[in-house]
């Protein structure tokens, strides 16, 4: 049985590492973008270092909600994304960049409240259900659309998803493969943890 | 606007230099590994499945750890967020350094069951 398992355990890492298997299931958990547009276009919470500095991931998200605000596809965007254990929170530095390129600032809002995908659908219905904003132009990472559309649908949005470029859908290298494979099965074990404790 | 639009060509389908590298730089050391055991240790050939099979347990046993870690982290931080005024995620249990030490853990694990398989066969032999 323990050999089985290690078996299966070693075929598994390489064929994430050295095959496209984690490229075609990335490609099957993803979800393809409808923009059509909206009553607001909301980006995600993606990460921030205690120093203040937005993560990569959410640097590429705020810009990429941005070029769809510029787009016309919503007439303003909603930046998501709680403070840290220091510093500003996430919303707050996204507000910062979209003004200093050129997003008028009373068309940006923020939210900080929700520190998970269940609590940012939870906060922005509060929010956004004020301006009667109720079909949403969702971005965030192509995996974690799925579980969050969801989450956003369950409360009463109407979603049209918006991933941003996936850097990792091309993964070629075995490393990048792997980085990719992780990403997958974490959101895999969250899709679990809320198919167990609910969506809403 | 346009700094995020994708202009990349599309490669996954391609076996990567990369890959085809490390598989290569692998086998080399595996080969090399194998006749310095036969030649210079006098490692018998047959002992070699035996071997290759403790080493898959071994890796059975680690993923066990990781699914026991990976799953009691989810409980510690769960409880913690009910009880501490901090909130912490849940991608912490998602970290490397998990996976790394279940495999150190695995690697210790089998070598103590491996000590009493040890023990118990010169009890036998008395």
């Amino acid at each position: 049985m323990l050999r089985v398992l290690g078996g299966a355990t070693l075929g598994a890492f390489f064929a994430s590492a050295f095959t496209p298997a984690s490229n075609a299931l990335n490609r099957r958990l993803s979800l393809q973008p409808d923009l059509r547009g909206g009553d607001a276009i909301v980006v995600l919470g993606s990460g921030i270092h205690r120093d203040g500095l937005l993560s990569e991931r959410s640097i590429t998200h705020a810009l990429h909600g941005i070029e769809l605000w510029k787009r016309g596809l919503a007439p303003f965007i909603l930046f998501s994304g709680p403070a840290g254990s220091m510093g500003p929170s996430e919303a707050i530095v996204r507000r910062a960049l979209a003004e200093q390129l050129g997003v008028p600032p009373e068309r940006v809002l923020v939210d900080s409240s929700g520190r998970t995908t269940r609590g940012e659908a939870r906060s922005l219905r509060r929010v956004l259900f004020l301006r009667d904003a109720r079909r949403v132009v969702l971005v965030t990472d192509a995996r974690h659309l799925r579980r969050a559309r969801e989450a956003f649908v369950r409360v009463g949005f109407d979603v049209a998803p918006a991933p941003p470029p996936d850097v990792l859908a091309d993964a070629a290298s075995p490393q990048a493969r792997l980085q990719l494979s992780r990403r997958i099965v974490e959101e895999m074990l969250a899709w679990i943890y809320y198919w167990i404790t609910g969506f809403g | 606007m346009d700094i995020l639009l994708d202009h990349r060509i599309r490669m996954s389908g391609v076996a990567t230099v990369a890959g085809l590298l490390i598989l290569l730089l692998i086998g080399i050391t595996t080969a090399a590994a194998y006749v310095v055991g036969v030649r210079s240790l006098g490692l018998r050939r047959a002992c070699l499945r035996a071997a290759l099979g403790k080493s898959l347990e071994c890796i059975g046993v680690a993923l066990i750890f990781l699914v026991v870690n990976t799953a009691l982290g989810f409980i510690v931080v769960l409880t913690l967020r009910a009880l501490a005024p901090t909130f912490v995620s849940l991608y912490v249990v998602t970290d490397l350094s998990l996976a790394v030490l279940s495999g150190v853990q695995a690697i210790a694990f089998q070598a103590w069951l491996g000590s009493r398989e040890g023990t118990q066969s010169s009890d036998g032999v008395r």
